[in-house]
């Protein structure tokens, strides 16, 4: 702090001061956002129960067409998940190294590998029912709901959703199934993938275009 | 890799033809491991890079990529196939009866191992299993004892599965390095070592004469694979089609599987502590980056 001051007497220091009093303002606001609200017992449960009857209620819908289903699963997928979250933590130490327009690509082609890898099994959907068993908040104020889905002719899946407060907003961390986690597994297969790029993570991107592309339901 | 086998096999070589026969194995599978180029690990100043690689924990990796293809080709060729026809034969009840069979006749080694385990609880769930599908199953050929209700989840004993691997888990003995072992599929040291020893442990081989034992346990492996591949048909082809390192994911899904299944469901409450972290590092880190660039 007396270093700053003693900068802001000095005429050149006057630009400088000015842009470290305003990081200084933003920094501990910044810092208040992060710190994350505990949930309240039932919030997240509420949450996993409108994004299921959304979920179903969109599949289930004969008259609407595949693009337009598409639209309302990527703008679930944003509202629910904390889907840049779990696209860093997908990509582990390599985000670090990322710059800014791999970020972006990197991003970019998450949400859609996301959107086209569930997109193709819309068709899929043979009247699955879903039921909240329960919900658990651990010490630090993250949520987990525990839901049954039943499949017709099938055994019940058992799916833990992990959801969690962040910047006002209650989302989607990780989706457990039968006890693996999605977010981990995606983690382990691009780990893989850009070490078999050699590290370089443009040739990685290049390939998850390529399976973005692949993957892309017809219509 | 001959001069390998003749090494061991030559002049030391017992005339029992069971035994020869082992050696061999032994000795093949002990050439492959010593022809098949190791993982190489990443420099030691590299802290990162050096975690990930324990992390994967697969220092035989070149080689059980090369079983990976192996077995992925037997399961098209054979395994896949095979479980089509099972599953269009058979009608759903009749699939489920061959399930809760074998099952039931597991369900004694399963008991075994929830008491080696000090799982008192699940212990009494296989016991009270066994007697209700042995009973009134009859013979096992239902799964009464589930009693599989929508409307009331919480209702019945559901199956649960134990063995010897588990079992060594509970009591502190870690996985070892991950096996891609050649038509079993995904392991690791303790896993394999534990099923082939787990042949001697479960109960039910002793049901039958001495000389059938061998034959029975691979008959009922086999089925309970052919079953469970009827049913995750769709499934396994979802996740080859959407993995870019399909191998990698398989070894992933393999051990969060087997983790889940030896805390016996248990699992900690926040099975990502790391993603935290991670997941903290947002938009300022990415505000700053715009900035310096």
């Amino acid at each position: 702090m007396n270093v700053r001051r003693r900068e802001l007497i000095r005429p050149f220091g006057l630009i400088l001061g000015a842009l470290l009093l305003a990081a200084s303002l933003s920094l501990p606001m910044a810092a208040a956002q992060a710190k994350s609200r505990p949930l309240q017992p039932g919030e997240a449960t509420a949450l996993i129960k409108t994004l299921g009857d959304a979920a179903v209620a969109m599949l289930s819908n004969k008259q609407m067409g595949q693009p337009e289903k598409i639209r309302r699963f990527r703008h679930l997928l944003n509202e629910s998940f904390a889907l840049k979250g779990i696209a860093r933590f997908a990509l582990g130490r390599y985000w670090r190294r990322a710059d800014m327009p791999q970020r972006r690509r990197y991003l970019k082609l998450f949400e859609d590998y996301i959107v086209n890898s569930y997109a193709a099994r819309f068709g899929n959907y043979a009247g699955e029912r879903f039921i909240v068993l329960g919900e658990h908040i651990d010490k630090r104020g993250w949520a987990t709901v525990t839901t049954r889905i039943h499949r017709p002719g099938g055994d019940p899946v058992k799916v833990l959703w992990h959801l969690r407060e962040r910047r006002g907003a209650v989302r989607i961390v990780d989706v457990m199934v039968e006890g693996i986690s999605m977010s981990l597994t995606q983690r382990s297969d691009f780990a893989a993938s850009v070490r078999t790029a050699g590290g370089n993570l443009d040739a990685f991107l290049d390939t998850l275009e390529a399976k973005v592309r692949s993957i892309k339901p017809a219509g | 890799m001959t001069v390998h086998i003749n090494a061991i096999n030559g002049p030391a070589a017992t005339p029992r033809g069971m035994t020869t026969r082992v050696k061999l194995a032994a000795a093949a599978l002990a050439s492959l491991v010593a022809l098949a180029a190791c993982a190489t690990p990443p420099p030691a100043g590299d802290k990162e890079a050096m975690a990930a690689f324990q992390d994967a924990n697969d220092p035989l990796e070149p080689l059980n990529r090369y079983f990976f293809e192996v077995n992925r080709g037997l399961d098209n060729l054979v395994l896949r196939p095979v479980a089509e026809i099972y599953r269009g034969a058979l009608p759903d009840h009749a699939r489920n009866s061959v399930r809760s069979l074998i099952n039931n006749m597991e369900t004694p080694g399963i008991f075994l191992h929830d008491i080696l385990q000090g799982e008192i609880e699940r212990a009494s769930d296989s016991f009270g299993r066994l007697a209700t599908n042995t009973a009134l199953g009859p013979l096992g050929l239902n799964d009464i004892a589930a009693g599989e209700n929508p409307e009331m989840p919480e209702a019945g004993i559901p199956f649960h599965d134990e063995d010897l691997g588990q079992t060594l888990a509970v009591w502190g003995v870690g996985p070892g390095p991950y096996l891609m072992l050649p038509v079993l599929g995904p392991s690791n040291v303790r896993d394999a070592l534990g099923s082939l020893v787990n042949f001697y442990i479960n109960p039910i081989n002793y049901a039958v004469p001495r000389n059938d034992r061998f034959g029975f346990s691979v008959a009922r492996q086999a089925v309970r694979t052919i079953d469970s591949r009827s049913r995750n048909i769709e499934s396994f082809d979802e996740i080859e089609r959407g993995a870019i390192d399909f191998y990698a994911t398989v070894r992933s899904l393999y051990r969060q599987y087997r983790a889940s299944e030896i805390a016996n469901g248990r699992g900690p409450a926040n099975p990502l502590p790391e993603m935290s972290e991670e997941l903290e590092e947002d938009n300022e880190a990415e505000r700053v980056s715009s900035v310096t660039k």
